[in-house]
């Protein structure tokens, strides 16, 4: 009986190692997942927009926040399926729509 | 109208009719994930201008939709408008909101059910005008939410009819008109 236990004692020890092992890996492994699903930046999405902009514009010049054109969206959607967004746009020379006439 | 990080970030597409006077447009859009949402316009003179934001969304590409399917082929092509009077006397402009019924599947929805995707099908071409005066047409995608609604200002000219025309994925065309209100004075 008493070298029965004494055996699986001595299993005990190497099966912890197994366990500790599985638990690092998978540890591992959702903290990777959870890097590729990292929420995109101002940056990244720069960098996206850097890398689309030929395929949609070629090497036209873009003029960024001249003035002729806004865009008003909600800093956080609550419902990211309906983010309502608004462009203005005001012609050089005209009031912004917005602006009360004087 | 670009929204970066989107699978197809070409939101859509409007052209703004000569003297149609829209100078606001209002719309609602699906964000995939935290993006720039980029307005970019083309003025007569070819030059390009761009305003941007940034927003904070996720899932929205992939969100399942409001109503369910049999629902929303059952009313598809469904269609209203609402007419604002000038908020200013001093201006003709006045404003117009379209709504639209349909489902504008993403192709990224799955059947609650089953899980399979929905296949896309989304309103791929709109056309507001009046009196065969173009106001207003979009090239959409996508990104635009279901049930599309668009709200803009516009100079009428004349009483003419408002006009719509929207053509889907599939190949249906929806039409339909409604007499300008008159108002002001």
């Amino acid at each position: 009986m008493q070298n029965h236990a004494y055996r699986s004692r001595q299993l005990g020890l190497p099966l912890a190692v197994v366990f500790a092992a599985i638990v690092l890996t998978v540890g591992t492994l959702f903290g990777a997942s959870g890097a590729a699903n990292a929420q995109q930046t101002t940056a990244s999405s720069n960098r996206i927009w850097q890398a689309l902009k030929g395929d949609v514009f070629g090497d036209r010049a873009i003029l960024v926040d001249s003035g002729v054109v806004r865009i008003e969206a909600p800093k956080r959607a609550q419902d990211a399926a309906i983010v309502p967004s608004t462009s203005i746009s005001t012609r050089p020379g005209r009031p912004p729509a917005s602006n009360p006439s004087p | 109208m670009i929204i970066d990080v989107n699978p197809a970030p070409v939101a859509a597409t409007f052209e703004i009719g000569k003297d149609a006077g829209v100078t606001h447009l209002s719309t609602r859009v699906r964000v995939d994930d935290y993006s720039y949402l980029r307005a970019i316009a083309e003025t007569q003179g070819g030059e390009l201008h761009m305003a941007q934001t940034f927003v904070k969304a996720s899932g929205g590409c992939s969100a399942p939709a409001v109503k369910n399917q049999d629902e929303a082929m059952a009313t598809m092509g469904q269609m209203k408008l609402r007419q604002f009077p000038p908020q200013e006397t001093m201006t003709k402009a006045q404003e117009l909101q379209l709504m639209i019924r349909h489902p504008n599947n993403s192709g990224l929805q799955r059947n609650p059910l089953t899980q399979y995707f929905i296949p896309a099908h989304f309103v791929q071409k709109l056309s507001v005008s009046q009196a065969d005066r173009l106001i207003l047409s979009m090239e959409g995608g996508i990104s635009i939410s279901e049930d599309p609604n668009f709200r803009f200002d516009f100079t009428a000219h004349g009483t003419g009819q408002i006009q719509v025309e929207a053509i889907d994925t599939d190949g249906k065309v929806f039409r339909n008109q409604w007499p300008l209100e008159v108002t002001g004075l």
